[in-house]
């Protein structure tokens, strides 16, 4: 069987230091921006090495659409072991629609005969959660999403999904198939310098012009303005009805409670403190609920 | 503002008869919106006809339910469920779906979307009513600028939030509740077969994939002490994991190990119990969505990440809030 992996390695912009708007509100002062790769993509295509490594893909190639930060992810792509990199020039790096942008990366690789397509499937910004499925959707193929584990057979394949709470479910589909992988923050994928000088100066990436490039379709997103991103996480709001007087808010005019630095602070007798918790839990959403308890015993 | 007739939609992910916590978030979300807009609010949930459920629902803001048959309840088929919430939401049009960001929820999120060619907002942060239809906050740039957007024309938004982002909102007033029942619509080209749900065993849950984490420090002074610190991670859910120091006292298995040198974990909860707050540890757990600290000392470093920070013995702390906690939750009800 001769197969070859291609897997997408996104352009990942990044803000060194504060985000600078351009004048016309809707994109970002360039002067600003850097080029990061995200180990997500890395992931991805290790797990296309690795099968490349077992005799069960031929060859391993890295697409990516855009421009300067393009070139760097598949640069990395080719510093880690990929044999060839494609490189679609007619977008941008950033974008708001992915799954426009999925769309003509899926028209190109149908163009190229691609049968099995890796991606990472989660990203802070969530462009990994729709453009494997709309590559999925251009090529016709099946997309399984959240994949820990891959068996590659003559009929196609079988993954693991994550789900959950440690729970686990299991997917058959055919060939073409997209192959979005879960997010592992504890594995980190290293890149060699020396790799990665080699990298730049290989003949291994190709560009494919704008003219050459499928058109990207009309995007169902609009953009309304770009701004930083607040400071500080939100808060969670608390689940308590206006008015309750709840024990929490009972202790905190007895002074049990006090604010302090932003957080809430605590203490007296183990007891009331037991209380406190159990009250900041429930207003919170954070205890189980009776009837999950009760069934799950 | 005049009233809309177009529906916010739900998408209620469930295993075990139990819908997420971060369904009533949504519930609470399209509720606020629904209220400003004059409009209502339903949820779709797929094989989960339980009146205990829908009462859930209304109480967190639905006003209808419709329900999709399937033989087996936690079994999720992809072609099949975004088969079928397409084909409703091509008839129905509603405004927005909310889908959370769960492992399900984003994926179908994802096939609805580009079945009918509806704009999709992944990871959406912050929704907002304005004058020309739902503004919709996300991350862009690994998150270091936020862009808002909007659908074009009047397409429905096909949303998903990742769990406690938007947190659990006051579901008002009691409503009625109108419950469809709706057969499974089949999928034309099913590209997967799906087998059903393997389930983790509690005790062997990996903290990474955790909701909530009870975590063992040096403060607990015993590895006896340690198994009530198991004992509330039983109780609440959720699994038992450590510093490095309570790995290297025997106390914990290393795979348990949170920090520089052990897991990155993201749970929705985090008691830390004894633990002081090293930076190697906390760089491995600073991402929790709410973290309740247990310290003697109130000066401990871990206090500065806290949420709820309790200067409390964890000895003398740990027995009463297990049996507090178990009667809150109505565990000991069966
Ligand atoms: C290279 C390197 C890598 C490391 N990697 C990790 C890592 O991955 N993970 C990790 O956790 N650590 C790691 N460490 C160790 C780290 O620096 C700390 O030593 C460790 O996290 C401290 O663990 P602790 O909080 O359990 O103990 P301590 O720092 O000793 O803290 C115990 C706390 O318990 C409190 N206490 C005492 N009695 C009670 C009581 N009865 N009730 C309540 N509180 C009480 C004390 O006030 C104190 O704050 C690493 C260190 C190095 C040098």
């Amino acid at each position: 069987m001769t197969l070859e992996g291609f897997v997408l390695m996104r352009p990942v912009l990044s803000i060194s230091g504060r985000l600078r708007v351009a004048a016309d509100g809707v994109s970002i002062d360039p002067a600003c921006v850097t080029s990061v790769v995200d180990n997500a993509d890395l992931q991805a295509l290790d797990v296309a090495l690795a099968l490349r490594a077992n005799g069960e893909l031929t060859r391993v190639t890295c697409i990516a659409a855009g421009q300067a930060a393009a070139i760097e992810a598949l640069t990395h792509g080719l510093a880690l072991g990929a044999d060839h990199a494609i490189r679609l020039a007619a977008y941008e790096d950033l974008t708001v629609d992915p799954c426009a942008l999925g769309r003509a990366i899926g028209a190109r690789l149908g163009a190229a005969g691609a049968r099995l397509v890796f991606a990472a499937g989660g990203s802070d910004d969530g462009d990994a959660e729709a453009l494997p499925h709309a590559i999925a959707s251009t090529l016709d193929a099946a997309c399984v999403t959240n994949v820990l584990g891959l068996r590659l057979s003559a009929s196609g394949i079988l993954v693991e999904r994550r789900l959950e709470q440690g729970r686990r479910e299991r997917w058959r589909a055919g060939l073409p198939a997209v192959v979005a992988l879960a997010p592992q923050p504890d594995h980190t994928t290293y890149v060699s310098c020396a790799a990665l000088a080699v990298a730049r100066h290989t003949s291994a990436l190709d560009t494919i012009g704008a003219t050459a490039c499928p058109p990207l379709p009309p995007s169902a997103v609009a953009l309304d303005g770009l701004k930083p991103p607040r400071q500080r996480p939100k808060r969670l709001r608390t689940t308590a009805a206006a008015g309750a007087e709840t024990a929490h808010v009972r202790a905190a005019a007895a002074g049990v409670v006090a604010r302090n630095a932003g957080h809430l602070a605590v203490t007296g007798p183990a007891a009331d403190v037991a209380d406190e918790i159990v009250s900041f839990l429930s207003l919170r959403g954070l205890l189980p609920r009776a009837d999950s308890m009760g069934r799950r015993r | 503002m005049s009233a809309c007739t177009r529906d916010i939609w739900v998408f209620v992910d469930h295993f075990d008869g139990h819908p997420l916590p971060v369904t009533f978030e949504l519930l609470g979300e399209a509720r606020r919106l629904a209220d400003l807009l004059g409009t209502r609010v339903v949820a779709c949930a797929f094989g989960l006809d339980d009146a205990e459920c829908c009462a859930g629902f209304a109480a967190a803001g639905a006003d209808s339910v419709q329900v999709f048959a399937t033989t087996d309840s936690n079994a999720y088929l992809p072609d099949a469920y975004a088969a079928s919430m397409a084909g409703l939401c091509g008839t129905d049009e509603p405004l927005l779906i909310l889908f959370p960001a769960t492992s399900r929820g984003a994926d179908l999120a994802a096939r609805v979307a580009l079945t009918g060619n509806w704009p999709l907002f992944p990871r959406a942060i912050d929704l907002r009513i304005g004058d020309d239809g739902i503004k919709i906050t996300r991350a862009l740039a690994s998150g270091r600028a936020h862009a808002v957007l909007r659908a074009v024309g009047s397409a429905t938004a096909i949303v998903t939030v990742a769990a406690d982002v938007l947190g659990a909102a006051a579901g008002g007033r009691a409503r009625t509740l109108d419950i469809v029942r709706r057969p499974l619509a089949a999928a034309t080209t099913p590209r997967i077969a799906a087998g059903g749900v393997i389930r983790c065993d509690p005790a062997t849950l990996d903290p990474g994939e955790a909701a909530t984490i009870v975590a063992a420090g040096r403060g607990l002074g015993a590895r006896d002490n340690v198994q009530l610190a198991a004992d509330l991670a039983a109780l609440l859910g959720g699994c038992l994991a450590g510093t490095r120091v309570a790995v290297d006292l025997g106390w914990l298995p290393r795979s348990r190990q949170v920090g520089q040198t052990g897991k990155t974990v993201r749970p929705r909860l985090y008691i830390a119990c004894g633990i002081s707050g090293a930076t190697q540890h906390t760089i491995g757990m600073k991402e929790a969505g709410t973290v309740i600290a247990i310290n003697t000392d109130p000066a401990a470093p871990i206090f500065r990440l806290a949420d709820l920070a309790a200067t409390v013995d964890a000895i003398e702390l740990l027995p009463l809030l297990i049996e507090k906690c178990r009667r809150a939750i109505g565990a000991d009800a069966t």
